[in-house]
């Protein structure tokens, strides 16, 4: 059994796992500044997770992979070929049910001159395509899966983990951005083919830099279509954030207030689009 | 006479030239036109319906009309989602 401590953004990751293909993922797409040791981590994990075979006869008979947090099991067992994104959801799934000391948006975050735009909406809007092509062209990145705000700033806090790009959108990253590092392609998920992106340097160097938010879009892909970037009523946003936040209605009237100030502060659209180029070539020259 | 007032656990917010109100109680979040902004405003001391309407004839003139039809119906929208409450007051002889 592997022992991997990993430190991203303000949690701390403790990884058991006997799995070759587990390992070499997380080792591959996690930047060696997120690895802990023993001597530098602090004895304290936010999360406790292992991934595992259910049973000695699962190793060997159509294998299947188990997902352990503190010794639970959230989720049943899924085929072992998805060891590696079971790992990275289930982690997604920890910090969504788990963490109520900052406000969480299902959301990508970027970052570019000190501003953070927030790229939020349902999945197979295109947020993750967009993110990844934006981190491609000198956007910085601070996740891909969801804006950590800090109650007391209201400013976003990164968690620079490898980006989820799920069937089209690999092939479509790949001829962007050929020098891209990606992970192995899993075939058949719950969520078609998905692969993973490995972080910029420029990201991880900056892993600790939070920011404030200036820009928050709702994108969605359209195939073939014009793009158009349509101003949303601040009303609306709030409320299409708290929709696609984890924990609004847990945080309460501290989340009301904090996803209030945090639209009241940023320029908020509605972003339609079917060519990255086009619509990158638009999101720099939003107002600041 | 029926009294109502706003529920303590909800909170008022402008944002952008709208507003949203937050009731902690159900975790909802909902979108005031002017109209229940202003319903919502008074409601911090307990009025009745009828000097709401009164009110609500001075500041949105130009909709005297349909006032009374929209004032019940945003009224029983809002204690049924919690935002308001209905007090019913008992006059001792």
């Amino acid at each position: 059994m592997e022992r991997i401590l990993l430190n991203v953004g303000p949690f701390s990751i403790n990884l058991e796992t006997p799995l070759k293909p587990v390992i070499e993922s997380v080792k591959m797409l996690y930047a060696e500044q997120f690895f802990l040791t023993d001597s530098t981590a602090n004895g304290f994990f936010d999360f406790h997770i292992k991934i595992d075979n259910p049973s000695q006869l699962r190793r060997w008979y159509k294998p299947q992979v188990q997902f352990y947090f503190d010794g639970k099991l959230p989720f049943k067992p899924l085929p072992f070929s998805q060891a590696y994104p079971f790992f990275e959801w289930g982690l997604n799934w920890c910090i969504a049910t788990q963490v109520f000391n900052y406000l969480l948006i299902h959301s990508a975050v970027v970052e570019r001159n000190g501003f953070a735009l927030i790229l939020s909406g349902q999945p197979g809007a295109g947020k993750s395509t967009l993110c990844a092509a934006l981190v491609n062209r000198g956007w910085r990145l601070l996740s891909d899966e969801m804006a950590v705000v800090d109650l007391q700033t209201n400013w976003l806090i990164p968690i620079v983990r490898p980006v989820s790009l799920k069937n089209e959108s690999i092939q479509i990253i790949k001829n962007f951005a050929p020098d891209v590092v990606l992970g192995e392609s899993f075939y058949d998920t719950a969520k078609g083919t998905v692969s993973h992106m490995k972080p910029g340097m420029d990201s991880v160097l900056k892993a600790k830099q939070n920011s404030p938010c200036k820009w928050i879009i709702l994108p969605r892909f359209v195939k073939g279509a014009d793009i158009v970037l349509k101003e949303l009523p601040k009303t609306e946003a709030v409320l299409k954030l708290a929709e696609n936040s984890f924990n609004y209605a847990i945080l309460s009237s501290q989340g009301f207030l904090s996803l209030c100030e945090l639209v009241d502060a940023s320029y908020c659209y509605e972003l339609e689009y079917s060519n990255l180029d086009e619509a990158i070539a638009l999101l720099a020259d939003l107002p600041v | 006479m029926a009294l109502l007032s706003l529920n303590e656990q909800v909170l008022i917010k402008e944002i952008g030239g709208g507003f949203l109100a937050f009731c902690s109680q159900s975790g909802e979040t909902i979108v005031l036109n002017p109209i229940t902004y202003k319903i919502l405003k008074l409601l911090n001391k307990p009025l009745d319906s009828s000097t709401i309407l009164a009110i609500l004839h001075t500041e949105f003139e130009d909709q005297t009309e349909q006032l009374s039809v929209f004032l019940d119906s945003a009224i029983n929208e809002l204690i049924g989602r919690g935002f308001i409450i209905k007090e019913v007051a008992i006059i001792v002889k």
